[in-house]
């Protein structure tokens, strides 16, 4: 039930997520000129700070005000603006099959995913797109310009949910393959083992990249609303439980909020956000929503 | 107990909780999950509380459906002493002759309700079954918990001719429970209304005690009673009340006339009520004799009628007279027995104490010929004069009668063996005149040998004043010797001159101390002196008085039976029907040791010998259609039917004639029912009024009625309220419960 590739791109979510943005919280190392700042300063216009002269700097450099001020040298320096590594992983294990036409879950994360794509892509950062479910699938090589976003969308069309779920294996080896700083995007239901999550969470982190998780719940997961009794057998897991929903609710819950308050903690942690996205409701909304709080500053 | 019992059905409803669950268990939708380890780790973490919390909710759905069926129910808690609660049952069945009235009788639908009751009390109920007229006779004396015992006990019960006097039966009965035990006791009556006087004392069963001056044996335990009343539309009964000599002597082969008292209870007057009268005079080859019929053409309702019927009896000795009328109803009273002794002439000894008064003409000749006129007409009686003096040395003890004619004094032998003579049975007439011995007759006759009914004054009036008068006029009018002179101023009796005489001064009969009522009988029996007055004198007191003493009889007579006091023996109209009339009273006396009560104990006639061999007998001839009654000697309920023998007295709960024989010597009696048995109105208004103030009653009519007695207990308390509340707590838990665990109802 693969979606046609030029429909993951809802219109009113790109044009919001566009006019907003998607810059790297931190410093990023990009190869060519772009929105994000670069740790290379240059000749910009951007100023930064002030360097006391040393012979051999270019005169053009010297801030004569200061001089005439203390009658001391000292040198402009600028931060040079660079494009950024959006590294984007999405799920596409068997538990994300869960859910009715836009509702899926990995159909949502396809254009969830497509969105964090084409917004990149029109900031000139350079986009790789990661498949994973017990394993991590061939990227799809770097694509630094708008025309590339067709090759990324068949991919994400392409996609079919199946397999179990190894995210920690799969971010460590993202993270592994590039060397240069930027961000990586984790759309994922993020049903795996929460503790191994956090901690490759963190050695993302601690390898300079800034990690950004979209957790793709669908409404059912978040409400429990059941009637009747349900016989449910898992996704990914060969069980079965026959029960009275109502019965067993509250637990679940429960059981639901302690796993994403530890999971949003682990990412609190790692300087990372967690983001809980609810797939009945709008993309546009809810990742409207984020990149506000993240042009805002980011700081909860 | 349940006063719905028929909504307990709706128990069946705590099947609906589990049938609910199950009809509503739909086979569980499939659904592919993704965030399953949730669902698995709430599943395997809170898999034993909601076992136990679908436990706790089954249980509060069962429990509301149980408690509202319950309720619905009505179910009743009877407080301690309440009807059929913790406590004994004593069922009273009343046995008295009333209870046989109708088809099925009264005592036998009595019995059916008793055995309902019985069929409706908690097993552990103990109950015991009496009689309400004899409560020593009683099926269960002792209450048992064994109510199939009971039932049989209930069910043999037999019926009797006894008087049934409801506040001394049930004091009675009282008095035997235990003082600190708990007992309903419940009374199956035909509520007779002439057997429920003081009903609103009597109901009251702690008062039954109090009245007895029982006060130390005064109930601690609680008591309640409960009155079950068997009613009869059908109240109207004709009866035999009496059957007896006229004059009170059997002439042999002499028509003999015999009062027969007829009674008609009921609404509507009667017509044509035939009245026979029939005699069985041998004791060996009994057989009855119709001698006399008689047909009243209206008897009108409360009526009595006397009617007399004459028969001619012609072997010597005791025998019986049948009165019967067409049976109704209530057969018992349709037929009615007595004894007689036929006797050729009575044997009467005349003492004159002063047989050389008027040269021969004194005390005895006047006797003598007021008691047979001419000496060689064959006569009533036989009679013999002896002098005082020749008394010790006569063999009076064979006499009828013996008469102390102004007799002085008695030699002490004499007189202790007149005194035997007369409480053995024996007739002694005392006319007091110029030679009687007050002080000897005052101390040594009354005050030492209770022989006499009245104590005799010194006299008074002037015998030698023609003028002197002192008059004389009846007193008590139903004195059966009073009866002769009923005419007022016409009367023979107002024409007697009486100068001078003894005033009498009558024995005011003691006070009854009897405790219990055959203790009461028997004291009535042993009465040594008590006086009734017949004649007295206009100016003065008492002329003529007698009395019962023992088991014989004592007239007396304040003149002599000369003409020196007073010209008594020149009035044959007061004269020859005194003596005849005291001589009849004696004979009277003497049948009346053999002529007893249904119920009522009868002492061994004198003479017996009593012993273990003693055989009662019961003629064909005597109780052709009545129930057989045996008898075993013994004391202790050695008895058998109805009729009881002890070495010195006779019970019989049946009315009706008896040989009793021991070895040679054989006695014929006759036991008759209470006339008051025969009248059977029902307890009027203001007396059922009463009734129900202190006690439960229910009136029956038809099987299944007893049972309100036990259902319309006011003693109760009734759970219905209770357990609604119940009901609402136990659906509000369920609410909050369901809610609590998310569970749907």
């Amino acid at each position: 039930m693969s979606t046609p590739a030029r429909q993951l791109l809802p219109a009113d979510a790109v044009s919001r997520a566009t006019a907003l943005g998607l810059f790297a919280r931190r410093i990023a190392e990009g190869a060519s000129v772009g929105e994000n700042r670069s740790p290379y300063h240059g000749f910009s216009v951007e100023f930064s700070q002030h360097r006391q002269y040393a012979p051999g700097d270019d005169l053009r450099h010297i801030d004569w005000k200061v001089l005439a001020r203390t009658d001391r040298f000292f040198v402009k320096r600028y931060q040079q603006e660079t494009n950024c590594e959006v590294q984007v992983l999405i799920d596409a294990s068997a538990s994300m099959a869960y859910g009715e036409g836009d509702e899926n879950k990995l159909e949502y994360a396809r254009r969830l995913a497509s969105c964090i794509a084409y917004v990149s892509l029109m900031q000139r950062d350079s986009v790789r797109l990661h498949v994973f479910d017990e394993k991590l699938a061939t990227p799809l090589p770097r694509r630094s310009s708008l025309a590339g976003i067709h090759d990324l969308l068949y991919m994400l069309a392409a996609l079919e949910a199946s397999g179990g779920t190894q995210l920690s294996a799969a971010l460590a080896k993202v993270v592994a393959s590039t060397s240069r700083r930027g961000i990586v995007v984790i759309i994922s239901d993020l049903l795996d083992d929460e503790d191994q999550i956090i901690a490759g969470i963190r050695r993302a982190t601690v390898a300079g990249q800034e990690v950004v998780v979209f957790h793709v719940m669908h409404h059912d997961e978040l409400s429990f609303d059941f009637r009747d009794s349900v016989r449910f057998s898992g996704l990914e897991d060969q069980v079965e439980l026959s029960i009275t929903p109502r019965d067993v609710r509250k637990s679940y819950l429960e059981a639901l909020e302690a796993f994403r308050r530890r999971v949003r903690h682990g990412c609190e942690g790692a300087k990372s956000h967690y983001v809980l996205f609810d797939t009945n409701r709008p993309i546009a909304e809810a990742l409207g929503e984020y990149l506000m709080f993240r042009k805002r500053g980011g700081m909860r | 107990m349940f006063l719905n019992l028929i909504m307990l059905a709706g128990l069946v409803g705590v099947a609906s909780p589990v049938l609910i669950h199950w009809l509503s268990k739909r086979p569980p939708r499939p659904v592919k999950w993704a965030a399953i380890r949730f669902l698995r780790a709430s599943v395997e973490k809170h898999q034993r509380r909601l076992r136990q919390e679908d436990l706790l909710l089954l249980l509060l759905r069962c429990l509301l459906i149980v408690l509202l069926v319950i309720a619905l129910a009505r179910p009743v808690l009877r407080s301690v002493g309440g009807l059929g609660g913790s406590a004994d049952v004593y069922l009273v069945i009343d046995d008295s002759m009333s209870m046989n009235h109708g088809t099925p009788t009264r005592l036998e639908r009595a019995r059916e309700a008793a055995v309902e009751v019985v069929g409706r009390l908690s097993s552990s109920n103990r109950v015991a079954v009496l009689s309400l007229t004899k409560a020593s006779d009683s099926p269960l004396p002792l209450p048992i918990a064994d109510h199939e015992a009971v039932i049989a006990a209930i069910r043999a019960m037999p019926g009797s001719d006894r008087r049934g006097e409801l506040a001394r039966d049930l004091g009675e009965i009282v008095r035997q429970i235990p003082t600190d035990a708990d007992a309903d006791v419940l009374l199956l009556t035909d509520g007779q209304n002439n057997a429920a006087e003081n009903v609103e004392r009597w109901a009251n069963l702690d008062a039954l005690v109090d009245d007895a001056g029982d006060q130390a044996n005064a109930p601690r335990g609680k008591r309640s009673l409960g009155v079950i009343l068997i009613e009869s539309d059908d109240v109207s009964n004709t009866a035999i009340v009496d059957v007896k000599p006229a004059d009170g002597r059997v002439e042999l082969d002499r028509p003999a006339r015999f009062d027969v008292r007829v009674v008609h209870h009921g609404s509507e007057p009667l017509a044509r009520v035939r009245v026979r009268l029939s005699v069985v005079e041998s004791d060996d080859e009994a057989t009855e004799r119709r001698a006399d019929e008689a047909v009243l053409e209206r008897l009108s309702p409360g009526e009595v009628r006397t009617v007399g019927l004459m028969a001619r009896l012609t072997r010597e000795g005791p025998a019986v007279v049948r009165a019967t009328i067409d049976e109704d109803r209530l057969s018992s009273d349709d037929a009615r027995d007595g004894v007689v002794m036929v006797k050729r002439a009575f044997s009467v000894m005349i003492v004159d104490g002063d047989p050389q008064r008027d040269g021969g003409r004194g005390e005895g000749f006047f006797l003598a010929r007021a008691l047979r006129p001419s000496e060689n007409s064959r006569g009533a009686f036989a009679v013999t004069t002896v002098s005082a003096q020749r008394l010790a040395s006569s063999s009076f003890e064979a006499m009828d009668a013996v008469i102390l004619a102004n007799v002085a004094k008695l030699e002490p032998v004499a007189a202790r063996r007149l005194a035997a003579y007369v409480r053995g049975g024996g007739a002694l007439i005392i006319f007091a005149g110029d030679r009687t011995d007050v002080a000897f007759f005052n101390d040594a006759l009354s005050e030492e040998l209770k022989l006499l009914p009245a104590r005799i004054g010194d006299p008074t009036g002037d015998a030698m004043n023609e003028r002197s008068a002192l008059g004389a006029s009846l007193v008590g009018l139903d004195h059966p010797i009073a009866s002769v002179w009923k005419g007022g101023g016409d009367s023979p009796l107002a024409q007697l001159g009486v100068r001078r005489a003894h005033v009498l001064e009558p024995i005011r009969p003691k006070e009854d101390v009897g405790a219990s009522g055959s203790d009461r009988e028997r004291g009535r029996q042993d009465i040594a002196q008590a006086g009734r007055a017949i004649v007295r004198l206009a100016t003065a007191g008492v002329l003529v008085a007698d009395g019962d003493v023992g088991r014989g009889y004592v007239g007396m007579v304040g003149v002599d039976a000369s003409t020196g006091w007073s010209d008594l023996p020149l009035r044959p109209g007061v004269f020859v029907p005194l003596l005849h009339r005291m001589l009849g009273a004696a004979s009277d006396r003497r049948t009346a040791s053999v002529n007893g009560r249904a119920g009522e104990s009868m002492r061994w006639p004198a003479g017996i010998d009593v012993g273990w061999r003693v055989n009662l007998q019961n003629e064909n001839a005597i109780e052709r259609e009545r129930q057989m009654a045996v008898s075993l000697p013994g004391t202790s309920a050695a008895y058998a039917r109805g009729v009881l023998v002890r070495e010195e007295e006779i019970v019989s709960a049946r009315a009706g004639a008896f040989m009793v024989k021991s070895g040679d010597a054989s006695v014929l009696v006759a036991f008759a029912s209470d006339e008051r048995e025969s009248d059977l109105t029902q307890l009027d208004g203001p007396r059922r009024r009463a009734l129900e103030q202190v006690a439960k009653v229910k009136a029956i009519e038809g099987p299944g009625d007893a049972m309100a007695i036990l259902q319309t207990e006011a003693n109760r308390w009734e759970l219905s309220l209770p357990l609604l509340v119940g009901v609402l707590i136990v659906a509000l838990l369920e609410s909050v419960f369901s809610q609590r665990f998310s569970r749907s109802k």
